[in-house]
């Protein structure tokens, strides 16, 4: 099973690390081990970015070559539900 | 258009006043982002707006809603931001409807309009807007914000389906759904709403680049595809993400691309009798088709919305003893045979059959 190595970040920027991980992983589990890992709120629903390709990684999505390569950074963004009151 | 109110727009080469005055945009919710959204389109001219919100004035309102004043407390959010919006720019039409926009919005009178503002603060009804807007091919902005990152996403339905709202929220969103519900979508009495606390800033920067994206503010001639912009305020970075089509989305996934749109009666014999008798007929929400006590069943066949988790115990003294049946799709003989001479409990239903998908929306028009 291949690799691929990223840097995973905040959108707020304020966490940031390079991680290898498998491209059996999927986008969800990406944002789950961002979750966990750096104690982001559990109650707020997260999407995927690849930054380096403009693209969005999807929950169910792989991390196969031609969704990401290495060196590309992943960013962990909350998806936004306000906007009335 | 030359009118001296337009003259410096029209000293921009990439803007078309004229766009603007024969555009015609729909803003659902006039809370805080909707404030910004409708006032962003009357002060460039947008020549026709509809505002849907059925929510009044409150006092905590006005610290993020540029067109609401203290005497505006206690009336309608929808009716005061058109009458603001009005004052505005004397040659344009705003209207406001004070109602749920699912309701009052037909989907027929939908695709008269060129874009959707979606400015409402839940996913059930961003999910709705999305839907409605890919039934009728009308561009589709929803807008989000925090206190300290806004967003816009734009799918532009019009010209292109590739990936719509669904296809882009994570599983954790409908699980978020069902806690507001019990027994089988029966509104739950004890759900209390998360707030999510925000400032003018974010909802400021939400509606503009939502305005400047959903009417193509000088990309007239770029690839349309379903886009995200992503701002953080505080840090000043902006993310422009091109969104995906997931195959299994329950919106997109599930139509297609080869819709017809019909008006029917809101009765069971208006949906078509010639169709293959097992065509599935998927409601545009759920149905309360009955409720069983021990082996007798009694037909409800209404919306589910309409019942609350203490329906069960209005009908039985355990309401453990009663059993629901809630579904949103049929075929076409089960309707007719099961449910003969009732109304259909829905806004539309959409029947497939092979390769053929029909839209039949239920008002009093004859198709």
């Amino acid at each position: 099973m291949s690799d691929v190595k990223v840097i995973i970040r905040t959108a707020d920027q304020t966490r940031k690390a390079e991680i290898t991980v498998a491209r059996a992983s999927t986008g969800g589990d990406i944002i789950q081990a961002a979750v966990d890992n750096w104690s982001m709120p559990s109650d707020t629903d997260y999407s995927l970015v690849n930054t380096t390709s403009g693209k969005a990684v999807l929950p169910s999505q792989t991390l196969s070559e031609d969704v990401v390569t290495d060196g590309n950074i992943l960013e962990v963004q909350p998806v936004l539900v306000a906007g009335y009151e | 258009m030359m009118l001296e109110r337009y003259q410096r727009h029209n000293l921009i080469d990439w803007f078309s006043q004229d766009t603007l005055t024969r555009t015609k945009a729909a803003v659902i919710g006039a809370g805080a982002v909707g404030n910004e959204v409708i006032k962003n389109l009357a002060i460039l001219g947008v020549g026709e707006i509809h505002v849907f919100d059925f929510d009044t004035i409150e006092e905590h309102n006005l610290t993020r809603s540029v067109m609401f004043r203290t005497e505006h407390v206690g009336r309608s959010k929808a009716l005061v931001a058109a009458e603001q919006a009005s004052l505005m720019d004397c040659n344009i039409s705003v209207v406001g409807t004070h109602g749920d926009f699912w309701d009052h919005l037909k989907l027929l009178e939908l695709q008269t309009y060129d874009v959707l503002f979606c400015c409402v603060d839940n996913f059930e009804a961003r999910i709705r807007c999305n839907t409605l807007c890919y039934l009728t091919r009308v561009d589709f902005v929803n807008t989000g914000i925090d206190s300290r990152f806004a967003v816009a996403e734009v799918f532009p339905f019009s010209r292109v389906s590739s990936g719509c709202f669904e296809c882009n929220i994570p599983p954790s969103v409908y699980s978020g759904i069902s806690e507001r519900y019990s027994c089988g979508h029966l509104r739950k009495l004890t759900f209390i709403e998360k707030k999510v606390p925000t400032t003018i800033i974010t909802s400021t920067i939400a509606a503009s680049i939502a305005v400047s994206a959903g009417l193509r503010l000088g990309a007239l001639d770029a690839e349309p595809a379903a886009r995200r912009l992503y701002v953080d305020t505080i840090g000043g970075s902006l993310t422009n993400t091109l969104l995906t089509q997931a195959s299994d989305c329950p919106c997109c996934g599930q139509y297609g691309n080869n819709l017809a749109l019909v008006a029917a009666r809101p009765d069971i014999e208006a949906l078509p009798t010639e169709w293959d008798p097992d065509a599935t007929v998927t409601t545009s929400e759920p149905i309360l088709v009955s409720y069983r006590i021990g082996g007798h069943e009694t037909l409800i066949f209404d919306r589910a919305s309409r019942f609350d988790s203490d329906f069960p115990a209005t009908v039985a003294e355990d309401p453990g003893d009663v059993e629901l049946e809630v579904r949103d799709q049929f075929t076409l003989s089960e309707l007719a045979s099961r449910f003969k001479g009732r109304a259909m409990p829905c806004k539309y239903a959409v029947v497939t059959s092979g390769e053929k998908t029909v839209v039949f929306e239920f008002t009093e028009r004859q198709s």
